[in-house]
Parts: C-alpha cells; sequence; structure tokens
C-alpha cells in the first residue's frame, strides 16, 4: 500500500524544490522589475533636464534677439528721426511729403515711427505729421494702439515689450514639459505595492507568477519612458532648428542694420547741404529710409509660425513637434 | 464495524488528492501565466524598439528638411546681399526697394511654417504610424 506513494511522495518533494527556487526567482524578477523602473525613471529624468537645457538655450538667443531689436530702434532709427529733425527745423522735411515716389509708402513709415514711439522715442509733430501723414494728435494717442491693427496684424512682442517678454520667460521658465505631452509620472507609481508572498511550494510559483507580472509592468513602463525620451530628443533637436532660425533673423537684422546705418551716416555726412532739389540726395535718403522700413518689417516677422506672440510661437513649434514625432494618431 | 474503518480514512485520502489537485492546478496556471507574462514582456520590448526607431527616423527627416532649408537660405540672403550692396553703391532706388522687399519676403518664409502644414495634413490623414514623406 505504501509503495504507490512512493512516486507521489518524490514528486512532491522535487515540486517543493521546484516550487522553492521558483519563489527565488519570483523575488528575483521583482528586483529586476524594481532595477527596471528606476533605470527608466532616471533616464526621463535625465532627459526632463537635457530640455530643460535646450529650452534656456533658445531663451537666451530670444532675450539676445529681444536685445538686438531694442538697439536697432534705439540707436539706428533714433538716428533716422533725429536727422529729420534737423530737417523740419531747417524748414526742408515739406519738401519730402511725396515719399510715395521714393517707394517708401506712409503706412510703412508709419509701422517704423511707431516702434520708435514704443520704444521710447520722441518724434516732433511736424515730423510725425510729415512721415506719417497723420496729424500731431495722431502720434500721442492713436500711433500705437493702431499698430495692432497696421501691417501683418501680429503683435509686436519682440520689441522691448515687457509683456511679450514676461509670457515668454513665463513659458521658458515654467517647469517640465509635463503639460505639454512630454513628462510622465514616475515608476514609483507603476511599480509600488508588490507584496513578497510566503515561500512555499504552491506560493513559490505564485509569487514566480507575480514577479513576472511586476516585470511586465515594468517593461510597459519602460516602453513609455523610451517613446518619451525619442519625443523629447525630437523636441531638444526642434528646438536646436529654432535657435537656427532666431540666429538667421538676427543675421539679416544685422546685415540690414549695418548698411542702415551707414546710408543715414551718409546722410548726416551731408551736414546741412542736404538738397530737396537734389537727385542723388534724395536717392540716398530714400534707401536710407527703405532699409530702416525693411528692418521695421524684419522685426516683425513671426519666429515660427503665423500670428501669436512669441510665447505662442515656441509653443505652437513644440506642438508641431510633438505631433509629428507622434507615431501613432495624435 | 468493518464499514466504520474503511470510511474515515477515505475520507482523509479523498481530502489530502482534492488539496494537491488543486496546489497543481495552481502550479499549472501559474506556469502558464509566467508564460503569458514572457510573452508580454518581448512584446512591450520589441514595440518599444520599432516605436523609438520611428520616431528617430522622423526625427532625422525633419532635421534634415529643416537643416537643408537653412542652408539654403543662408546662400539666397547672401545673394540678396550682394546684390543689394550694388544698388546702393549705384543709388538705385528701385533696386533697392525690389530686393529689400525679397529679403523681407524670404525671411517671412520661414521653414517652420511648411512643418507645420505637414503636420496638419499628417493629422488629417490621421494614419496610425504610417510612413509618409515631404
Amino acid at each position: 500500500m505504501p509503495l504507490p506513494l512512493i512516486p507521489v511522495a518524490i514528486g512532491l518533494v522535487t515540486l517543493l524544490g521546484y516550487g522553492a527556487k521558483k519563489g527565488y526567482d519570483g523575488v528575483d524578477a521583482m528586483r529586476d522589475a524594481e532595477a527596471l523602473g528606476e533605470a527608466a525613471e532616471a533616464k526621463h529624468r535625465k532627459w526632463i533636464g537635457k530640455l530643460d537645457e535646450a529650452r534656456s538655450g533658445l531663451q537666451g538667443q530670444l532675450a539676445a534677439l529681444d536685445a538686438q531689436r531694442s538697439q536697432v530702434v534705439s540707436t539706428t532709427f533714433r538716428r533716422l528721426f533725429d536727422f529729420l529733425e534737423q530737417m523740419e527745423q531747417q524748414a526742408r522735411l515739406a519738401a519730402l511729403e511725396s515719399l510715395g515716389t521714393l517707394g517708401v509708402n506712409r503706412e510703412e513709415v508709419r509701422q517704423f515711427t511707431v516702434q520708435y514711439v514704443e520704444a521710447g522715442g520722441t518724434v516732433s509733430g511736424a515730423v510725425a505729421a510729415a512721415m506719417t501723414g497723420a496729424g500731431a494728435s495722431a502720434m500721442t494717442t492713436g500711433l500705437v494702439t493702431s499698430f495692432a491693427t497696421a501691417g501683418t496684424g501680429v503683435a509686436m512682442s519682440g520689441l522691448s515689450g515687457a509683456a511679450a517678454n514676461s509670457a515668454l520667460l513665463a513659458w521658458l521658465g515654467g517647469g517640465s514639459l509635463a503639460a505639454g505631452g512630454f513628462g510622465m509620472a514616475g515608476g514609483a507609481v507603476v511599480l509600488g505595492g508588490i507584496a513578497v508572498a510566503p515561500a512555499v511550494a504552491v506560493a513559490g510559483f505564485v509569487i514566480a507568477r507575480e514577479g513576472e507580472k511586476a516585470k511586465t509592468k515594468a517593461e510597459a513602463y519602460s516602453r513609455k519612458v523610451r517613446r518619451q525620451v525619442a519625443k523629447i530628443k525630437a523636441a531638444i533637436a526642434l528646438l536646436g532648428r529654432a535657435e537656427l532660425r532666431v540666429g538667421e533673423l538676427s543675421g539679416v537684422l544685422e546685415q540690414l542694420d549695418q548698411r542702415a546705418k551707414a546710408a543715414i551716416d551718409a546722410l548726416w555726412a551731408l551736414s546741412g547741404g542736404f538738397d530737396t532739389g537734389n537727385e542723388e540726395h534724395l536717392s540716398r535718403f530714400a534707401i536710407a529710409m527703405q532699409l530702416a522700413k525693411a528692418e521695421s518689417e524684419l522685426m516683425r516677422v513671426p519666429l515660427f509660425t503665423e500670428g501669436g506672440d512669441i510665447n505662442t510661437q515656441v509653443d505652437a513649434l513644440l506642438e508641431q513637434g510633438r505631433r509629428l514625432a507622434l507615431p501613432e494618431a495624435s | 464495524m468493518t464499514s466504520k474503518k474503511v470510511s474515515l480514512p477515505a475520507k482523509v485520502s479523498i481530502e489530502g488528492v482534492s488539496n494537491v489537485l488543486q496546489g497543481i492546478r495552481t502550479i499549472a496556471e501559474c506556469v502558464r501565466d509566467i508564460e503569458k507574462e514572457h510573452t508580454e514582456q518581448t512584446r512591450l520590448r520589441e514595440s518599444a524598439r520599432v516605436e523609438v526607431e520611428q520616431i528617430h527616423a522622423m526625427r532625422e527627416v525633419l532635421m534634415d528638411y529643416l537643416d537643408r532649408s537653412f542652408d539654403e537660405r543662408k546662400e539666397n540672403f547672401r545673394q540678396l546681399f550682394e546684390r543689394l550692396d550694388g544698388a546702393i553703391q549705384g543709388n538705385n532706388v528701385q533696386m533697392a526697394s525690389a530686393v529689400l522687399d525679397s529679403v523681407v519676403k524670404l525671411a517671412d518664409a520661414s521653414p517652420f511654417k511648411a512643418l507645420r502644414d505637414v503636420a496638419a495634413t499628417r493629422a488629417a490623414l490621421g494614419q496610425k504610424g504610417k510612413e509618409w514623406q515631404f
């Protein structure tokens, strides 16, 4: 009678041993899961840090562009308006009322006059009237507000605009990109609450199963992190190209400004000898005006997308990047 | 008398067998589940690899496009400023005006605008992970 029970007993002992081994495997798998989750989390944190660095880099470039624009207004534009003031004192400004024939229309002149005024420059009523076709009162009341509807309709956010600047800084300086879809919760949440069961024969298998379940959760989390990190890398690359764009506009503005300064210097070099009846003098004046006008237009060119201030634009840029880098439909 | 002696061990052995069977059932379920988890882990690792490769490939295409655009624009700006200098030197107001207009237009035509269009098209198509080209 006990004979048939011998193989059963052997089987049970083997099963117990195997169960204990499985239990050990299960605990091991849980440790693996935890390590996998922690590694994924650390990787994610590292790349979020790199993304913040990239944003800081762009922030620095935008701040430099902002300073450059202010500089253009306070030096180049100011020097041009000073020249006009001098002409007004010499009662020769009226002769320039026919600016249209020189390829510079009033609306364009009005726009860079507005930029100059908004940046703290002052223009006398007579110069304002001659240059913009508006009465003297327009300079003090309507010019700045009318700018919003002039030309492109884009707010002049980059031109020493404190409000736009603070909005930009708020965006660039504000927390991680979690809200924008580049962040995610830590692995601790995903991997929390895994308990180790008692190690007995059957329980060994149960522990092994739980360990593998934990490992699966960790793999799912790791997959999510890897996808997020890939997207963050794409966003960083995109921010790098955004810097190229800012650098491009800064470079073009610099090139225009050099030529505008030279043209205005040439006007000043005539030193009171400017003759509104002289074709060459008029041409010089027209070219100086056109260069300043082109600078003014360039300063209103949107950086990345149509409409909105810089803040909106950088946001839109990252949204583009996020959608483009997303394999699944967003 | 005899019936009493036989029925008691039978009860015990039935209960024991039933426990052993339950244990074996649990172990079998565990073995099956562990296999399922292994399969799922492999699937997750593989899909992560594919997803990351897709995002990287997309990134490469986009960055290549942007880099080439900026290079091309750099050359265009260089040529425009060359012409502008000629116009300034020759006091040619009309030419200066036309070139400056081109400079501003080129600056305004940002490569990022094209990106936005691509993003919009892609969103409109709503294709899941489908390859697309510029």
